[in-house]
Order: C-alpha cells, then sequence, then structure tokens
C-alpha cells in the first residue's frame, strides 16, 4: 500500500534533498524553487507510481502534505 | 567573415543559452520518464539540444569571440504563462509550441543577408534537427490522444500556443528586433 511516507521518500530521492527538509507543512514552493525539478518531480511521481495528475489538481496544492496526499489517494484509486 | 558587433554576439549567446536550458529540461525529463514511447526521441532530443550547445560555441570560437553570459528565464515564462505541464502529454505540448518558435526564429535568422557563414551553417545544421524536433513531438501527442483524449490534448496544444504568443509578446520579440537590425548592420 502507498502511503504519504513512500512518496516523500520518493520526492527526497528525486530531488536529492533529506527528507528532514520535505516536512508536512513546508510550501512546495519553498522546497521546489526551480520549475524545471518541479516538471522532474510531478513526472517522476507519476511514472512510479503509475498515477496522472492534472494541471488543475496541481494549481491547488500548496504544502508538501497535499501533493503526497493526493498521489498517495490516486494510487490507491488506481489499484 | 566577421560578427556584426555586439548585438550579433548577444543574439549568438541568447541561441547558446537556450539551447543549454533545452538540454537541462531534457536531461531532467530523460532520467525519470520510462514510458517507451518516447523514452527513446526525447533522449535523443535531449543530445541534440547539447550537440547544438557545442555547434553555437564552435561557430563563436570560429567568428573569435566568447559568448556573453545571458540570462534567459523565458523558458520559465512558458511555463508560467500556460502553466507548469502536469504530465506527460502536457510537456510534449509545451514542448512543441517551443520548437515551433524556435524553428521560426533560426529560420528568419537564416534570411539575413550576408550572414557570417559559420552561423549560417550552424543554423542550416540546426534547423535540420528542429525539423526532427517538431515531427516526433507531433507524432507522439497523436498516439497520446486514445489515453489522454483528442480534446484534451489538442487544448493543451493551445493553451501553450497562446503561452508562447503571450511570452514573444513580453520577452522574445527582442530576438526579431536584433535579427532586423543585423539585415541593415552597416561595419563603421
Amino acid at each position: 500500500m502507498i502511503n504519504t511516507d513512500i512518496v516523500k521518500k520518493r520526492i527526497a530521492d528525486t530531488l536529492q534533498l533529506p527528507l528532514a527538509k520535505l516536512a508536512d507543512d513546508k510550501l512546495l514552493t519553498d522546497v521546489i524553487a526551480e520549475s524545471f525539478a518541479m516538471v522532474e518531480m510531478v513526472i517522476d511521481l507519476q511514472e512510479e507510481f503509475g498515477v496522472r495528475l492534472e494541471q488543475s489538481e496541481l494549481k491547488k496544492l500548496k504544502t508538501v502534505a497535499d501533493l503526497t496526499a493526493l498521489v498517495a489517494a490516486k494510487t490507491r484509486e488506481a489499484a | 567573415m566577421s560578427l556584426r558587433g555586439e548585438s550579433e554576439r548577444w543574439l549568438l549567446s541568447f541561441y547558446r543559452a537556450s539551447e543549454i536550458d533545452g538540454a537541462l529540461f531534457f536531461g531532467r525529463l530523460c532520467k525519470v520518464i520510462r514510458d517507451p514511447r518516447v523514452q527513446f526521441d526525447l533522449t535523443r532530443h535531449f543530445a541534440d539540444e547539447s550537440q547544438h550547445t557545442r555547434w553555437w560555441t564552435d561557430c563563436m570560437d570560429e567568428l573569435g569571440v566568447r559568448p556573453m553570459k545571458v540570462i534567459s528565464s523565458y523558458q520559465d515564462q512558458y511555463l508560467e504563462a500556460g502553466g507548469a505541464p502536469a504530465n506527460l502529454m502536457e510537456v510534449l505540448a509545451v514542448t512543441l509550441a517551443f520548437e515551433k518558435r524556435v524553428a521560426g526564429s533560426y529560420a528568419a535568422h537564416t534570411k539575413v543577408p550576408e550572414l557570417a557563414a559559420p552561423i549560417r551553417a550552424t543554423l542550416e545544421k540546426i534547423m535540420k534537427d528542429e525539423g526532427w524536433h517538431i515531427h516526433w513531438v507531433s507524432k507522439a501527442l497523436r498516439e497520446l490522444e486514445p489515453e489522454y483524449g483528442q480534446q484534451a490534448v489538442e487544448a493543451a496544444i493551445q493553451r501553450y500556443a497562446d503561452a508562447d504568443r503571450e511570452v514573444y509578446q513580453r520577452t522574445l520579440a527582442e530576438h526579431d528586433e536584433v535579427v532586423k537590425a543585423l539585415a541593415h548592420f552597416k561595419a563603421a
């Protein structure tokens, strides 16, 4: 079962960031300042977990917790 | 075989910086995209962008000038204007808009009279690749239609085409102004 911790670990690996920097309440724009890195991470999550994200969904995300919850929920739906 | 002033040096440096940005963008994507429908062509595209950077560097060297530092933020502006691509289909849609703009800019530059031979040769070499870039991305988008829906694909292409026009008016028009000025350049 894919949970938010697994998603967070994947984000940390892709962005080569320590997990400590990915606190749930951290703003995504603070964690990933560079737009190319954001695209890389979003595409990687979809490739890794076999889900698809939409721009309308991404626009609503503010924090790390918002993103990990969305991907984990989509993974459960796809299962 | 000479450069027409600092504006032409800026232009070639701008091309070089843009190719570097393209290589960095596609390099990041190549690391994570495993979809076999695009992995092969995307990797070749990434290699092309790196090669173009080398060709512009070689061209400037042949002309006896060094690249200047150019802060190129217009890829970021594409993502801001059209929204960051959220999935593979949207990555291809933004790439298509961008590649069409690049091909048009290079084609306009080839029309400048009495272009230095190394510049013309570099533009012509790169334009062959740009034609292939537009071809493979268009084909991949068509192949993704059954999965994403034809309407969604067409909407994404349109959204990034609109973003391209917006960014062009704000930023890239500077390129065209320099190219136009080169056509009337007279050495002092």
